[in-house]
Order: C-alpha cells, then structure tokens, then sequence
C-alpha cells in the first residue's frame, strides 16, 4: 500500500520512491505539443 | 459524408500534422529543389539524424547549470529547431536561396529536435520512479498524441488552406507560425512541469566520485546491459514489423483489393481511438500492478491471439471466395470492426508497458553500472531502432514487386489475385506475429521483473546513501 511521506516522495514495502503530482504528469506530456508539431 | 470521410483520410493519412511532413514543399517551392532530389536529400539526412542520437548523450552529460539540466536542453533544441523551420518555412522560402541553404537548415533542424526529443525521453525515469506511477506516463503523452494531430489538421485543412487555396508559400509560413505557436505553449507546460525535478542530485550516480561520460561507457552499457539488450531486440522487430505493415501500399491493398472499400479502413481510424486511451489506461494499470516486463509479454501474447483470429477470419473468407463481403454484409463488417478495435487495444498495452520498461533499463543502469545515464541508454536504442526502421518502405515496396508491381503501384480498383491476398497476409499480420514472437524470446532473457525492480531501487537507494556518507566524511578530514 502506497504510503504518502510528502510531496514528491512514497513508501512502498519499505522502500523510497519518488513521485510526481498529476499535474505535473500532464504538464511534462505536453511534450507532446512539440513532437505533433514539429517532429517526424 | 464524402467531405467528412476525406477529411479524415487527410488527418490519418497523409500525416501533414508535423510540420516536417511539409518539408518536401517548401523544398520545391521556396527553394526550387525537383521532387525527386527532395527525396534523395531526406533519406541522406536520415542517416545522419540516426548518428546524432547517442552523441547527444555526451552533450546530455556535459551540461549542468543553476538552472537545471533538462530545462536547459529541452529549451535549446526547441530553439534550434524553431529558428530552423522559420527559415525553412517563411524567412529564407521563396528568396531565392537553393538546395545549399536547405540542406545546412534541416541538418540544423536535425540538430535541435535529437536535442530536444533525447531530453524529452529521459522526462519519464526523472519525474518517478514509483512502480505504479511510472506506466501512468505514458498516458498522457497518448492522448496528447491523439488530440494534437487533430487540432493541428482542422486548423491546417478547414481554416489555412481554403484561406491560401493550395499549398504555396502563404500556406506553407503560416502552418509553421501555428506550429510554431503549439510548441512554444509546450516547452513553456513541460518546463513547468519537471522544474521540481530538474535539480542535480537527481542525476547523480551511485558512487562518490564524479567521472565524465567516455565512448566505452557507451559500448559498456550495450555490451552488458542485459535487459536493454532484450528490449533492442523486442522494441526492434515489432517496431520493424508494425512500420512494414503501416506503409499505404499495404493498406491499400488491404482495405481497397481485398476488402474493396478503403474508406472502411479510415473510419476504423477515427473510431479507435477512444478504445486506444481506454487500454492505454488499462495497460498502465496493469503495468503498475505486475511491472513492466509482465505487461509486455502478457499482451504481446494477445497480439498474437487476436492476429491470429483475424488472419484466420481472412482466410476463411478468401476460401469462400469473397473478402469483399466485409464491406456489405454487416456481420462481417462487425467482426472485422471487433478483430481490428482488438488489435489496436491490445498493441496499446505493449506500448504502455515497453514505455515504462525503458525507464526501469535505465534505473537499471544506475545500479549496475553506478552511473545515471539515461540519454545512453535511451540513444542507443534510438540509433538502433531508425536503422531498422528505415528498411521498413524497402521491405514493402520489395515485396509488391514479387507479385508484379514493377512499374506501378497498388490501385484500390485492381483485381484481387491469390498473390495479393497472400502477400498482403503476410506483410500486414505475418511480419507483427514474427515481431511479436521475438519479444517473446527476447523476454525470456530478461531478468527485470516487478520483484527484481524493487530490488534494483532498493540498492539505488543504498548506494546513493553510501555515496553521500562518504562526502560527508570526506569533507570532514
């Protein structure tokens, strides 16, 4: 079970991750704005 | 209707959305280069755009700055390639200046977008490296890749060029203000976005001293780096197979000569895409449940289950004589609707999970071989997978001409004969089912599991703390 620290962190089975808010997700998937755009 | 149908045929299959797509007009008409030298310029550039890929990961290595790593790098290839394409597109179009001035400005091109889309493929392993957040990703940059294209053709097809009335240079520069435009609101979002993350203790190694990246770290990570080895193999061949498969010839001999309406084949694009998202969403689930490896293989598995039944349902039709009753007879027509939705889910979920799985090679990496080095790993698949993709138009156009298109290509309205059927079966389902079985295999090699990334994180972590330790007491002597 995911277990919160704080922002940017959790604990899962005793080990550290890090993390990212949703928003931050979708904000660095607008990558996709440049790729669609511009790249082949 | 008519209108509507075409307009999606223009969306889904000319690919015009990219403003690159464009590039071989503004060749011919804002630098006076014939159609046929275009061509020869942009496979030859090819070729250097497939070398650049892990040298930028020296580059990706060198920079370090108060302002971050990847913000940097991301705004800098943008900006290469903007200045790039506006030459290409609207300053330097149409002033006189000839195939010199085009070629130094696309290999320019070249430059900023491996800058940038290097830098944008070590995004994910950056921004988390939670189990179950990490295929979540992927999604969005799914469903961003659905949406664009569409906004981008609406405005290109339905407002731009009935304004300019073809393609010419009032056309072609305003397309790439609008480009221009969408990216420009991109950078500004992603950097936002990871500027939380951007920060240098999140790519450090595992060891306390620092060591400059050298060309036999690279050779090292290919020559040891089992798992990145096993999804080369995997990433390759379905990438090889699925591009052979996607080349219009083959869709037209599939959705014009043996189904005998290619307009069926258009709508099944447009219709699948909220199906797409919806297993995109599943797959990472899944993903986030039982690792990125598991996914793979599992839903390669059912790749070839559903290929399987379709190649089965052509056949069975062929053997009565008539592929042409998909198209007519709505039972038929359904199950082809059904095998094909399938298809495109199920290819979803492999593309979830091989996205996920890139991040855990690079994680992977850093426990192995104590340095964060996702622009290696990420290049040198990169280089990999255009050398064998480039052969993909190569491999179609080669196999036309076994059953007789020597001289001309395959017309919707040609008579379907025993060789097309079978070699249409062949290139659209056969290659894909020998991709897939060499995924397959490949995983079989592959150690990586969910169990075996916790693992890998664990020792990350321990590293990493030993390292800074050591600092510590280093700085105190």
């Amino acid at each position: 079970m995911a277990n919160e620290k704080k922002t940017g962190q959790s604990e899962i089975g005793g080990v550290q991750y890090r993390r990212a808010s949703l928003w931050q997700i979708i904000l660095v998937s607008t990558g996709a704005f440049i790729g669609m755009s511009f790249i082949p | 209707m008519a209108d509507y149908i075409g307009f999606h045929r223009r969306i889904y299959r000319d690919e015009f959305y990219s403003l690159i797509g464009l590039a071989s007009y503004t060749a011919n008409i804002g630098f006076g280069i014939a159609t046929v030298a275009v061509g020869v310029i942009l496979t030859f550039t090819r070729i250097f755009d497939a070398v650049t890929d892990p040298l930028l990961a020296f580059v990706y290595d060198k920079v370090n700055t108060r302002f971050g790593k990847v913000r940097i790098l991301l705004v800098s290839g943008w900006a290469i390639m903007v200045f790039a394409l506006l030459m290409m597109f609207n300053w330097a179009a149409g002033k006189g200046h000839g195939v010199v001035t085009f070629v130094v400005l696309y290999v320019i091109y070249i430059i900023g977008y491996t800058l940038y889309n290097m830098t944008s493929q070590t995004l994910s392993p950056l921004i988390t490296n939670e189990p179950k957040q990490r295929p979540l990703v992927g999604v969005f940059v799914t469903i961003f890749n659905y949406v664009i294209p569409i906004a981008l053709n609406v405005i290109y097809f339905m407002s731009l060029m009935p304004k300019y009335g073809g393609y010419n240079l009032e056309f072609l520069a305003s397309a790439c203000w609008i480009a221009v435009g969408f990216s420009a609101v991109g950078i500004v979002l992603v950097c936002i976005g990871i500027s939380a993350f951007d920060k240098p203790e999140n790519f450090v190694g595992t060891t306390a001293k620092k060591e400059k990246l050298k060309l036999k770290d690279m050779i090292d990570v290919l020559k040891n780096n089992r798992p990145l080895q096993c999804y080369i193999a995997s990433g390759a061949s379905d990438k090889i197979a699925q591009q052979v498969a996607s080349q219009s010839i083959i869709g037209t001999m599939l959705g014009g000569i043996i189904i005998g309406d290619i307009s069926i084949s258009t709508m099944l694009t447009t219709i699948s895409i909220i199906p797409s998202i919806i297993f995109a969403f599943i797959g990472a689930k899944y993903a986030g449940k039982h690792g990125s490896k598991k996914t793979i293989v599992t839903w390669t598995y059912m790749c070839i289950y559903v290929t399987g039944a379709m190649i089965l349902f052509f056949v069975f039709l062929h053997m009565g004589g008539n592929t042409r009753a998909i198209s007519t007879a709505m039972p038929l027509m359904i199950v082809y609707v059904v095998l094909t939705l399938a298809q495109n889910a199920t290819k979803m979920c492999v593309t979830t999970g091989n996205t996920a799985f890139m991040a855990d090679v690079i994680d992977y990496e850093l426990d192995r071989g104590g340095k964060y080095i996702p622009a290696v790993v990420s290049g040198v698949y990169s280089l990999i997978d255009k050398l064998v993709s480039s052969v993909s138009a190569l491999i179609a156009t080669g196999a036309v001409t076994l059953i007789g298109y020597r001289e001309t290509m395959p017309q919707p309205t040609d008579e379907l004969t025993g060789g097309v059927f079978w070699m249409t079966m062949v290139l659209m389902f056969g290659f894909p089912l020998i991709g897939w079985v060499i995924t397959l295999i490949a995983m079989r090699f592959c150690s990586l599991n969910k169990d075996e990334m916790v693992e890998v994180q664990k020792r990350i972590a321990d590293k990493k703390a030993a390292a800074k330790q050591a600092i510590i007491e280093e700085a105190l002597k």
